[in-house]
């Protein structure tokens, strides 16, 4: 009979013991927009089976270009509701929680604690992107920092590193650009991707990895 | 001397070139959300006006994006 993991762990870099890993990591994702929806989709689908969702936002019609588990049935209702139950319907097997609630300076120390093996920063803004990674920092807990905008964006898994390492917070005056679906995806997926190979010990933390699909390039850097 | 720059190798620029120097040289303003890295490593922008580049080094300019 098969099953669900069949074809992950039929893959050659992929045993038994990393789907064990996996299944016994807790992972939680601020922001179910965009980045939030494709992470958390190929989180559920590839051996995450803790997951917890914070948002507070209603779905609109303008999501449905990159929001990948949203449909027109589900305007007006709050996201966090209506990913759990979408998540659900692709694993069963997942415990989903959401929490229904805007991430602040004045929560952030009870919403992101110790019991999560990672933290997903899926914010579209920089103010809460900071909030997120000196909680994370000061507490020691790795997170995946994810950025899209236009055609391009970038990821980091930051361990020993933190967003002001790199950035100045002026950077919350930083000019937006509307954007395609497919590069959110495209971005998502690879950060999902190298934050399995993270929780699994295959890759290093602390290097920025970015994509700029107007140039088909892809750049890294170290910290 | 020779650099390469964002995937683009000049001869065009001068020795004793700094970070800060590239960028005026090339008009490019040091927004926030510019990131830079010489040869792959993390460039701190406080270090812009201080890090003098040597031939054959790689320059790469990252825009970083905060949206979701």
């Amino acid at each position: 009979m098969e099953s669900r993991y069949d074809r992950l762990l039929s893959l050659s870099s992929f045993s038994k013991e990393d789907l064990l890993t996996l299944q016994s990591k807790k992972v939680l994702i601020i922001g179910a927009g965009g980045v939030g929806q494709h992470v958390a989709t190929y989180l559920v689908t590839n051996g995450i089976e803790h997951l917890t969702i914070l948002d507070f936002d209603k779905v609109e019609i303008s999501n449905l270009n990159r929001q990948i588990l949203l449909c027109e049935k589900d305007i007006g209702k709050y996201k966090v509701d209506v990913v759990k139950k979408a998540l659900n319907a692709k694993n069963k097997d997942a415990y989903i929680k959401s929490i229904n609630i805007k991430l602040d300076k004045s929560n952030v120390s009870e919403i992101i604690t110790s019991k999560y093996d990672v933290v997903i920063d899926a914010l579209d803004n920089w103010e809460g992107k900071f909030i997120i990674s000196d909680e994370c920092h000061k507490k020691r807990i790795p997170h995946l920092h994810v950025g899209v905008d236009g055609m391009s964006g970038q990821y980091c898994v930051f361990k020993d590193k933190c967003l002001r390492d790199i950035l100045p917070s002026e950077v919350i005056k930083e000019k937006r650009d509307g954007v395609m679906g497919s590069v959110v995806g495209a971005i998502s997926s690879m950060a999902t991707t190298y934050l399995i190979q993270f929780l699994l010990n295959k890759v290093k933390a602390d290097e920025l990895v970015s994509f700029d699909f107007k140039q088909n390039s892809v750049k890294t850097i170290k910290f | 001397m020779k650099l390469k720059v964002n995937c683009v190798i000049s001869n065009e620029y001068e020795n004793g070139l700094t970070i800060q120097g590239l960028l005026d040289y090339k008009h490019i303003e040091a927004v926030p959300w510019l990131v830079i890295s010489v040869n792959g490593v993390f460039v701190k922008r406080n270090l812009f006006k201080e890090h003098v580049l040597n031939d054959g080094d790689e320059i790469e300019m990252i825009y970083v994006r905060g949206g979701g």
